[in-house]
Formats: structure tokens, sequence, C-alpha cells
């Protein structure tokens, strides 16, 4: 694409930049009853052609963070600060689509990032046919019709629907098979990211499976990195590479989806895994996470988590903790030995890497 | 004497249908001779579980007294629901209680959370007094883990969905029902949530004899709250025992199915390559519901299940509707739990396209 006409930006990362750098991120709103700092201080990395899994509670800003690489958020009340790094293909200098005006993001979008938002399954046009919903996307992105037409059957093959589906209304279709539609215009554009908000929430089972192996299958074919925002751990287990753990508008742990899962390092993430029952297993009463999640009007001081906490220490009430890398090793800890694989960042004053001293 | 082995609630072979429902008419056959019994003693948590369509919701008015049904009846202590005289719709509307699936779309948002409550206790005559009144809120309160300040004098929209549901439970607590029917209680709470409202759940059957109807599509759920199972697809029981034998060995190839699509939170059981997946049913195809529904989904798929409706039957420790335990129609049965594995890759292959 063409990318000379960006300005390059300059950024300390080095050439082999990753695909999206995600750099103490704040979107605060305005509203009557005070500022919700809605994301606050959130960094991510996402490389190409990874699945990235974000994950945590309703409310936690999931949402928001990716509305903000998209540079789409929703509403005008805002103040956001932070950096979202993007290195385009074939581009050496990676740019801040915080920066860019709206004309020069519009080049990014589609073509380079689409986005599968929440519940977009149901917001398909009742009366148009699910082919020209696939090239309305491609047209208003500078296709041709009919090269946009000559498309279609490719893309609902790569989503595993039949040829038929393009001449389909969407109350014709099962709610899986709108989903897999949804997902064939945001392939469309040969993006190099794909931004999928609950793909699978509110889907049977077995749908959930189909939309999952569709897009595992479509990162193999594509090598498309794709960012799945899910509230559903085992999503994450069955799908992503890498996840991220968010809390009160801010990344507590992220690392390679096997550990971070099974051996968790944040009292919060390992409380998430405490409550999800799994079948055919000892049947253990789950502990859950006590208290309620904090509002973003009032986020507490301190370590965000430290009120429902189970190992909360003074240090947690007086200073917010940083998203740190881990040193490998084994420590023991309050609840035994804990293994630290390479690659583990996590923000959490059990572990001293993400205590910040003063001058330090 | 016998009082106590009639059961609470009981369903016999109700039929429930929506609109006209000859071929063509667009009607839906939401339940189709669906039974099932709640007992008292000992209390039981009864799970029903199934995709979406398959009818739960359904049972679930149709226990509470909301859906009369087409054909069939429903028992509230042996008496029909919908012929109750008034005094016994009284117990029965405070023995019964309804939980229900959005804990944003139950309230009254122009007024405070205690007004549940104190409907509650009039409607009943369960307070007198001021003084007594407040002590009931707050003991129903903390049986749900919930601070009495943290809630009370709030309105609705400054609760979180998992504090309002457990509300929900704390007013059905005030009345200490016989039986709550919860339709999908947890599917918008968080996972945290979820497994506290669960664990309250389990307290109100063991600590106050509780019976509760769980109608959820999360398996996982189902496996973790016990006690016993129904299967539902299509309007119609498919399976049906306990909770951990139909999990640990399902039998019919629809919960065969739902299990093993069930994603698992260990990244080392990630589904294999060659997983499986369901194939949509061929549409279009004008077929009389005396079949198997299940047939254009189905692995082991047989020339009977075109023609008949499988009976229930036994197969292992729980009961089937399905034709390849019905010896009658099939006198020699492959054992079916080792034929699973053979065709799903071949399903998946379909289904990936």
């Amino acid at each position: 694409m063409q990318t000379m006409s960006v300005p390059p930006v300059t950024s300390p990362r080095d050439r082999s930049a990753p695909l999206i750098q995600v750099e103490d991120l704040r979107i605060h709103f305005r509203t009557p009853r005070g500022v919700a700092r809605v994301v606050d201080g959130a960094s991510l990395t996402i490389n190409r052609g990874e699945i990235f899994g974000l994950a945590g509670e309703s409310g936690c800003g999931k949402t928001t963070l990716v509305e903000a690489i998209l540079q789409i958020v929703r509403f005008r009340n805002r103040n956001a600060s932070g950096h979202v790094w993007f290195t385009p293909r074939n581009a050496t200098e990676p740019v801040d689509l915080m920066a860019l005006s709206p004309g020069a993001l519009r080049r990014y979008r589609w073509e380079h990032l689409s986005y599968v938002p929440q519940g977009s399954m149901n917001s398909l046009n009742p009366v148009l046919r699910i082919g020209d919903q696939i090239i309305d996307g491609m047209t208003a992105h500078g296709l041709r019709g009919n090269a946009a037409r000559e498309k279609v059957p490719a893309l609902l093959e790569k989503v595993g629907l039949e040829q038929r589906v393009a001449r389909l209304y969407p109350h014709e279709l099962s709610g899986g098979m709108k989903q897999r539609a949804i997902i064939a215009a945001a392939i469309a554009m040969d993006p190099e990211l794909i931004i999928a908000d609950e793909p699978t929430t509110a889907l049977d089972v077995n749908v959930q499976r189909v939309i999952l192996e569709t897009l595992m299958t479509l990162r193999r074919d594509l090598d498309v990195a794709i960012l799945i925002v899910s509230h559903d751990l085992p999503v994450h287990a069955q799908l992503v590479d890498r996840t991220a753990i968010m809390y009160a508008g801010q990344v507590v742990e992220v690392g390679d989806v096997r550990p971070v899962l099974k051996n968790s390092l944040h009292p919060y993430t390992q409380g998430l895994m405490h409550s999800i029952p799994v079948i055919g297993g000892e049947r253990q009463r789950l502990v859950g996470i006590a208290g309620v999640a904090p509002s973003p009007l009032t986020w507490p001081e301190g370590c965000r988590f430290h009120l429902r906490c189970p190992h909360a220490m003074p240090v947690c009430r007086a200073q917010s903790p940083a998203l740190a890398a881990i040193a490998p090793g084994t420590r023991e800890m309050a609840w035994g030995t804990q293994v630290v694989e390479p690659d583990r960042q996590v923000a959490c004053h059990l572990y001293p890497e993400s205590t910040v001293h003063d001058g330090g | 004497m016998s009082a106590s082995l009639v059961p609470i609630l009981e369903m016999r072979d109700v039929t429930k249908r929506f609109g006209n429902t000859t071929p063509g008419g667009g009607g839906v056959i939401a339940t189709d001779q669906v039974s099932l019994t709640v007992t008292q003693s000992p209390p039981r948590i009864l799970s029903i579980v199934g995709e979406s369509g398959s009818g739960k919701t359904t049972v679930a008015r149709a226990l509470l007294g909301l859906n009369p049904p087409t054909s069939g009846q429903v028992f509230y202590r042996g008496a029909d629901v919908y012929r109750l005289r008034s005094a016994e719709m009284t117990t029965y509307r405070k023995e019964v209680q309804a939980i229900f699936q959005d804990p944003y779309g139950i309230y009254n948002p122009f007024y405070r959370i205690d007004r549940v409550f104190t409907m509650t206790l009039n409607k009943f005559r369960l307070a007198s007094g001021k003084q007594e009144r407040t002590e009931l809120i707050e003991e129903a309160l903390r049986a749900v883990s919930l601070r009495p300040t943290d809630v009370l004098g709030r309105y609705p929209h400054e609760l979180s969905g998992g504090e309002r549901q457990r509300v929900m439970l704390a007013r059905a607590y005030l009345l200490r029902p016989k039986v709550i029917v919860a339709d999908e209680p947890i599917s918008m709470l968080d996972v945290a949530v979820r497994a506290i409202f669960m664990n309250i759940l389990l307290d109100f059957k063991e600590r106050y004899g509780m019976s509760t109807v769980f109608i959820t599509h999360d398996l996982s759920a189902a496996y973790y709250l016990g006690g016993n199972i129904m299967v539902m697809a299509s309007g119609r029981v498919v399976e049906e025992g306990a909770a951990e034998t139909v999990m640990r060995e399902p039998k019919h190839p629809y919960t065969q199915l739902l299990l093993k699509s069930i994603p698992s939170p260990d990244p080392d059981k990630r589904w294999s390559e060659t997983g499986f997946a369901s194939n949509p049913a061929p549409p279009g195809t004008q077929m009389s519901r005396n079949r198997c529904l299940f047939a254009e989904r189905c692995p082991h798929v047989m020339p009977v299940c075109w023609a008949e409706r499988p009976p229930m039957c036994a197969a292992g420790e729980q009961r089937v509707g399905c034709h390849l335990y019905h010896t009658a129609a099939v006198p020699t049965v492959a054992a079916p739990m080792i034929a699973v594995t053979a065709p799903l890759s071949e399903a998946s292959r379909t289904a990936a396209g």
C-alpha cells in the first residue's frame, strides 16, 4: 500500500516492529458525574500473524481499547492520550494512529485493519442480500463494483459458507452463518489485522466452535493477525496464541496463553480461572472473586484490584503496580511454588519487578 | 404421609404450539411431549440444557404458570397449575419462585431496590412492623452475600448485573420457596459472579431445602450444580439422568455433540484439528415430526431415524430418546460410544467446507 504519503513517525522501536503497539493508552470520558477513566494506562503488543486475546470482566474497558486502536471511539466527550503504533505491511516505520487525520486513517481502515464489532451479525441490513453487503465494504474502499463482485465467492468459501448464501437475505441465515458472513466482509480487503469483539457471545456452543475454527483457518490461510475480545477464557484457551487480561482500564497480565491460564501470576487471573467449572473433573466448590468490579468513575487508589485481592499488602493500597516483565524461574508465593516462564508480564506488587521505586 | 411423595412440580407430556403448526404454516412446536418431575424431599437441582430454540424457556414458563400448554398438564402438588383455586394459587406463587435471564430488564427503574422486598413482604404478609421487616430484608441479603448497606436505598442502575441477580435470589429467599425456576440466570454475568451465584443456589439447596430448575445453555454450569440434567433438542427431551453420568458418558449423539463443542479452559486440551462441527440441517425438505429431529446432524443416522420418532429408553444409567438404544428397532446395537470417534472427522470436513 502507499505508505509513502504518510509522514513517518519516529519511534523508539526497532525495525522488526510488531504490528500494533499500544502504549499507555488513556481514554477518559467527561460525564455529568465526573471523569470516567475507562481505559487508563493500557499497554499491549500484537505481533504479525498472531491471534491475540483480550479478556476481562464487563466494564473493564476492552471494547473502548479496541475502538481506540481503530480510532472509532464512539463518544465525543473524551480526552485521549497515549500511542497506538501501527506498522503497515512493507513499511519500515510505524505510524501513530492516534495522531493521524481522519483522511489518513481511512487508508488503513478495512484495508489494513478490519473490525467485527460486538453483535454486528445482528446489524446486517435486512433488505439487502448478503453478497451485496459484502460488496458494499469493498466498493466503499475503492474497488470497482465488478471486481468486488468477483471476489465474493472466494470470500464465502474462506469462511465455509456455500455460494448460494450470497443470494440470501439475513433472515434466511442462522446466527452462525450471519457471523461468518460478517467475517467474510471483514477479510474482503485482505487486512493485516481483524479485530473481533465478542464474536461468539450469544451463540450456541456448537456454532461457537464453528466460528472459532473459521478464525483459526483464516489465520492459517491468510496469515492475518486476529485480535479477539472475549470475556470467556475457554475461548482464549482454544484459540489464541497470547492473551492479555484487563482489569479496571489496565492490562494486568499478558503472555502466552498457556502459562497465563495454567500458571497465572496475577491474583485476578487466578480468581477468574477458579471461577470456571470444568466438566468431568472433581466437583470442587468454585471460589469466584469476592466483591464487585469497581467503577471507572472511582477506580480504587493503588492497585485497583486490592479491595478484592486475597493477597493484598499495605503497598497495594498505596502504590499502583506497573506492568513489568517478570524474571523467569521459580519463586515461593503465598499459594506455593510459582513457575515463571520467559516473556511474562504482570502488574502486581507480589512480584517485586512491578513495584516502582522512586528514582528507578 | 403421601404428601411428601407427591412431586412439588410435575410436567406430563406438555406440548406447546405457537401459531399454525401444520406443514408450511410457519408455526412452532416449542415443546413436544415433555415430562419432568421436581421433587422436594430430598431437594434436587434439575438443569435443563440445549441450544437456543430447543424449548428450554417454554418449559420454564409452563412451570411458572405463564404459558398454558396446548396439550398435557403441569401439576403443582398434584393439582393442575392452570386450574388452581385462589388460595392454592397464593401458596403456589409463594413456593415456586422465578429468576429470569436479564438482570437489567426486570426492575422498575423509578423505584429503589427496597421496593422489591417490601412488595413481597406486603403481598404475603410476612412481617408485622417495620423492625421485623428490616430484619427479614437484611437477613435475605446476607443469605446471598450482599451487604445490606450496599444495596438498600439504591436504584437498580446503581447495581451491577451480578448484584441485581442476587437481589432477585434474596427476594426469593424471603419466601423460602420450595422451588426456584431460574431461566438462564447466569448467561449475562461475568465468570467470577457466575460462580458466586451458583454457590448460592447450592447453599439454598443444602441449607434450606430449596430445589432449583436451572435452565442454561452452559453445560459446565449444569455439571457444577450436579443433581439431574435434561437435555433438550427441537422441543424434545433427548437425554435425562444424573448430571454427572450424562456429562461423563453422554449417550445421545446430540449430547455428545454439545459436550465436544464446549471449549475447555485448559489450553492443552484444544480441539483437535479434525474436530467435530455440526452440519446445518438441509432446508426446504418438508418432513413430518414423526422421526428423529436430530437426524440431519447425526453421525449415526439410520433409515429408521427418518421414519419413526425415537421413544425414550434406558441406556446405561440414563434415559435416551435415540433409535441407537432402542433395541426393538435395532436388534444389534454397535457400541455407540466407540462409533462416535470415527465419523467425527468426516462431519467436520463437510462443515469446514
